[in-house]
């Protein structure tokens, strides 16, 4: 069975190329949901089960760290892996999101940088 | 402009261009393709331990060559299009940064990006560093601008 995939970034060329190298990496892949923004991406939660969340930064109405404090002040959200897609690097907002146990992937990446991440932070081999 | 950020630069700018909408950049670009007028211009300001703009421009041609390589489709909108500018523009900001400053952060804010050639930065701003780069049948050009008190020598 494969891991469910919540895709959220306000660019759809950024989310279909995460989508893309999620495909080549070989991660067993089951549903991919895909949201524009933080508060899109939380309704998502609301209504789909989901293991793993690969957010951007800086987007419209609400930002991915925003959207990662309010994930870990709910109790049901707390625990789900996030792994930040940004080309933001050693930032206070970085910083942060690594404090609330999520992982920084700085872009460009590649489909076994990809792979490695998913597997560190979810457990999963195959 | 200084030698050391234009090198920095076209390495930024190369990197990405291979890696992301993996074309292999020509440099300098020939003739024909300097020529070609720009199409779409993806500008980022940011600020820190300096402060300034970084532009990407688009030569005629380029926008559906990026977006095809990077999503994998054929006949991309013209949306999807200046969203490609602007997510490469945004990944050559983050890998060129490090090189004005490796130990503080720099926030860069989300691309802007502009059709034609009509475009403008803050008159004390200054261009810094550019690299011209051909891309197939097209060009782009990186254009780093800085504000010259922003930015303390190290």
């Amino acid at each position: 069975m494969g891991i469910n995939v919540l895709l959220i970034d306000d660019s759809a060329v950024m989310r279909a190329m995460v989508l893309k190298s999620l495909q080549m990496s070989g991660v067993p892949l089951g549903a991919v949901h895909q949201a524009a923004n933080g508060a899109d991406g939380l309704a998502v939660l609301r209504q789909h089960w989901v293991d793993l969340i690969l957010l951007d930064i800086s987007m419209p109405f609400m930002r991915g760290d925003e959207m990662l404090e309010q994930m870990r002040a709910d109790s049901a959200l707390a625990a789900l892996p996030v792994i930040v897609v940004s080309s933001e690097r050693g930032t206070e907002r970085v910083a942060r999101m690594q404090e609330l146990g999520a992982v920084h992937l700085p872009k460009p990446f590649t489909p076994e940088q990809l792979r490695d991440v998913v597997r560190d932070i979810t457990g999963v081999r195959q | 402009m200084s030698v050391s950020l234009q090198k920095s630069l076209y390495s930024a700018a190369v990197y990405t261009f291979e890696r992301v909408a993996f074309l292999v950049p020509d440099i300098p670009p020939d003739a024909a393709q300097r020529q070609l007028p720009v199409e779409a211009v993806a500008s980022i300001t940011f600020s820190g331990p300096a402060r300034g703009t970084l532009q990407l421009h688009a030569g005629d041609g380029l926008l559906p060559l990026i977006t095809a390589n990077m999503v994998g489709m054929d006949e991309p909108d013209e949306a999807l299009q200046l969203d490609a500018l602007g997510e490469l523009a945004n990944i050559i900001c983050g890998q060129f940064l490090p090189a004005l400053d490796s130990v503080s952060a720099f926030e860069h804010k989300p691309p802007e990006v502009f059709t034609g050639e009509a475009f403008s930065v803050d008159p004390p701003a200054v261009l810094s560093a550019r690299a011209e780069i051909g891309l197939e049948s097209s060009r782009a050009d990186v254009l780093l601008f800085l504000y010259p008190d922003s930015r303390s020598e190290s």
